[in-house]
């Protein structure tokens, strides 16, 4: 065979049993991308890794290449055929079919140059669109991959919530085993994988438990500010009695309890005739901060206990005590975080020039703040140009200062009035019809109790 | 079977004394090269013609130049109704002879070269057999007694495509005894115009002789030494069978069709020089071979289909080769 026209003959039949193959693979191609993308895209949704999915596509392509060989292996060309080819398409009157009988010269090479051209589109398509559906499946945003990017940052509120933990745990005001417990809490939350962390689900259960975490360290601080209150109206009270005693110096008993007789030590003691009072407040105080979610620390319940048994309390410990429960109760309401009532705690503090014992609500009023139901924060701002009037004939106080500068809508102060509801009231079985507890909260009882600040408060919270 | 394929020179010699017929075929039938060619072609197969075309346009002149330029033995047969089978082929005749009386046959036209049988569809089916039996055959028998016609022997029958009242058309299995056959197109201005500035009527075209019977005899014997490539004799089996694989055609080529083709490509070869047939040669003759060995469907006729244009379809749907390029090869070029 004439050397030129054997490798344009081998040439040819390499190209057209490739196009054969080639028109025989597209098809399936296609069809295979399609299928291989909506795998891939079906993986990715589902959170796992596409590169099973890439495995069983490059497979697949194993597999329909081996059958489109099979399929073409027929209509593959030989080096006769191709030369048939070139006879016809060169219009060479089957001189080269002829030649390679022994019929006839070869014709003469300097004359032709077979030149192959592809037609791809009809081939080419198909496979352009199977890689490019594989591609785009590879490549398209899905809500998992934007899931599988790990947050950066945890959530805020759980920094929040273990820096109150830990300053609760440093400070010695809650009790450890308590906190214990909301680390626990705090971190099963953390213990979910990172692109889990703002889901909506995770984020209700930060929100909820932060929520708690507001609720008790409210709690808490209010009891703290209440037992403060009660030891603070003792110690007045025995300062009081403790000077009159002082007025008669034969009166021994005023000696003692005002502490200036000899042998007496340096403590003024309690009088009697006030302990039973404010004792029974404190117990009551003691019950309900025991059964809250954030109950006191051990020391600090030792203490109390033994302020409110014991009437032999110097008054330099009882000062030592109020003094703790004052920097308890600051720091319990510093920990809470930057939720509405926080806020509006923050106003209330900022217009009322801190919480001084002085500009404080007194217990009664402050009650209502610390138990709330979650519905609301328990304190309700007095808007200028909204007509107040008395309610029941609790006391609403405005702790606005500047009412010259305010405008219409913006807060002058805050209304907190105590509700009558105690959770910690039942401790027991009761007779049969007999109801000794109110109840620890539902719409209703919390509803029927607000004020009327508090209630046209609601209605906008939920409006 | 050994086949010494023609040499060079042979081909070299064939195909300048087939141009100079040509040629003088040429200046009998002006502005036909195509049909001159294929005239040509069917005699160096050793076919018979059947030449279709309206009358005057140079039939029987093209048979006479012919037998002129090939220095052959013409006779013409007028077919009309009444004409016997003894009128074409020849009768025995009692004879007084100094032996005594005996019979004596008298050939009939049929004996020559080159038979024009003209208008051959005006005779009886009887006579038309007579014909057609002594084409197949290059025999007539008369009373039992077998006379073989001349060497070579071609018929060029026509037929007129109108005033078809009153003809009997030739059956298929008597068609598919004819090579080729031709139509007689119409001319154009300038052939006219030759036509009337060359001719004059009534007077025959001076032919001069090209060859000379034997010599004519080997170009067929040359023709038939060429070769038929592998490629092209698949091609031709695929293209005869794929006429009774059309749904338009109610019967299909036979393999005498087949073999007309190849025979007919082989000679256009040797028309050309060239030792082998091709591909081109099977198409060019695909139409006058086939033409007439198709029967058209009866849903085709009434939609008015014609036979040239399914063999059309079929050298356009059947490719060169069974095993050829994909269409995602767009050509091959030079």
């Amino acid at each position: 065979m004439d050397p030129f026209w054997g490798r344009e003959a081998r040439r040819l039949a390499w190209s057209a049993s490739f196009g054969w193959w080639l028109e025989a693979f597209a098809p399936a191609f296609a069809v295979l991308g399609a299928l291989d993308a909506a795998l891939i895209l079906a993986l990715r949704e589902g959170g796992r890794g596409v590169g099973g999915g890439v495995l069983l596509g490059a497979a697949g392509v194993v597999a329909i290449g081996i059958r489109a060989y099979v399929r073409a292996r027929p209509r593959f060309l030989e080096v006769p055929d191709a030369l048939a080819e070139l006879d016809w398409r060169l219009r060479l009157d089957n001189q080269l079919s002829s030649a390679l009988a022994g019929v006839g010269a070869w014709p003469s090479p300097s004359r032709w140059r077979p030149v192959v051209t592809w037609r791809l589109r009809g081939a080419g398509l198909p496979v352009a669109a199977g890689l490019a559906i594989v591609a785009l499946a590879l490549r398209v945003p899905t809500p998992d991959s934007d899931r599988n990017v790990a947050p950066a940052f945890q959530p805020a509120a759980w920094a929040q919530i273990e820096g109150a933990i830990e300053r609760l745990d440093d400070e010695r005001i809650a009790d450890p085993r308590a906190l214990e417990t909301w680390r626990a809490r705090l971190a099963e939350l953390e213990s979910k994988p990172a692109r889990e962390w703002y889901e909506h689900q995770q984020l209700e259960a930060t929100d909820t438990l932060s929520e708690q975490l507001d609720r008790a360290l409210t709690r808490l601080a209010n009891g703290l500010g209440d037992a403060k209150s009660a030891l603070t109206e003792r110690q007045a009270s025995a300062r009081g009695l403790g000077a009159e005693r002082t007025a008669a110096p034969g009166d021994a008993a005023g000696r003692r309890l005002s502490g200036t007789g000899p042998g007496d030590g340096p403590a003024t003691q309690t009088p009697a005739t006030q302990r039973p009072g404010a004792s029974e407040r404190l117990r009551k105080l003691m019950r309900a901060m025991e059964a809250s979610r954030l109950p006191l620390h051990p020391d600090l319940r030792r203490q109390l206990d033994s302020a409110t048994e014991s009437p032999a309390m110097s008054q330099q410990e009882l000062e030592q005590l109020i003094a703790r429960l004052e920097e308890g109760q600051r720091t319990a309401l510093n920990m809470r975080s930057q939720s509405a009532s926080r806020q509006l705690d923050e106003i209330a503090e900022r217009v009322a020039g801190g919480p001084s014992d002085g500009e404080r609500p007194t217990t009664q009023n402050r009650s209502a703040h610390g138990t709330g139901s979650g519905r609301g924060p328990g304190t309700a701002p007095l808007l200028i140009g909204e007509v107040k009037t008395a309610h029941d004939g609790k006391p609403e106080e405005v702790f606005g200062k500047e009412k010259a500068k305010a405008a219409l809508g913006d807060p002058a102060g805050l209304s907190q009035s105590e509700h009558t509801v105690d959770p910690s009231e039942y401790r027991g079985p009761t007779r049969a019809g007999a109801i000794a507890d109110r109840g620890r909260g539902g719409e209703a009882t919390w509803s029927d109790s607000l004020s009327p600040d508090e209630q046209e408060y609601l209605k906008r919270w939920f409006r | 079977m050994s086949v010494t394929h023609p040499t060079p020179a042979e081909l070299e010699g064939a195909r300048r004394e087939l141009d100079a017929l040509s040629r003088a075929l040429g200046e009998v039938l002006f502005g036909q090269p195509t049909l001159v060619e294929n005239v040509l072609t069917g005699l160096l197969a050793g076919g018979h013609i059947l030449l279709e075309g309206l009358p005057g346009l140079g039939k029987t002149q093209l048979v006479k130049g012919l037998a002129r330029a090939l220095g052959l033995e013409q006779k013409r047969i007028q077919f009309t109704p009444d004409l016997m089978p003894g009128d074409i082929t020849g009768t025995l005749i009692l004879q007084e002879t100094s032996a005594g009386r005996r019979f004596e046959f008298h050939r009939g036209p049929i004996f020559a070269h080159l038979v024009l049988a003209d208008e051959i569809n005006r005779a009886s089916p009887k006579t038309q057999s007579a014909l057609l039996e002594a084409m197949q055959e290059r025999s007539v028998t008369v009373m039992g007694e077998s006379h073989s016609l001349p060497s070579p022997f071609f018929v060029l029958a026509t037929q007129n495509p109108i005033e078809l009242e009153g003809t009997y058309p030739l059956p298929e299995a008597q068609l598919d005894r004819f090579l080729f056959k031709l139509e007689f197109g119409r001319s154009d201005v300038a052939v006219l115009e030759q036509i009337i500035r060359k001719r004059e009527l009534g007077r025959d075209v001076e032919v001069p002789q090209v060859t000379d019977r034997d010599r004519f005899v080997e170009l067929i014997g040359l023709a038939r030494r060429v070769h038929l490539p592998d490629v092209v004799v698949r091609y031709i089996a695929r293209l005869v069978d794929a006429t009774h694989t059309q749904a338009a055609i109610r019967f299909g080529a036979s393999p005498r069709a087949a073999l007309s083709l190849a025979g007919a490509a082989k000679a256009r070869a040797l028309l050309a020089g060239r030792p082998n047939a091709s591909f081109e040669d099977v198409l060019a003759l695909a139409k006058p071979v086939l033409r007439h060995r198709m029967i058209l469907g009866f849903e085709a006729k009434l939609e008015g289909r014609h036979v040239e244009d399914l063999v059309d379809e079929l050298l356009r749907t059947v490719e060169v080769q069974e095993r050829g390029l994909p269409a995602s090869l767009g050509a091959v070029r030079s």
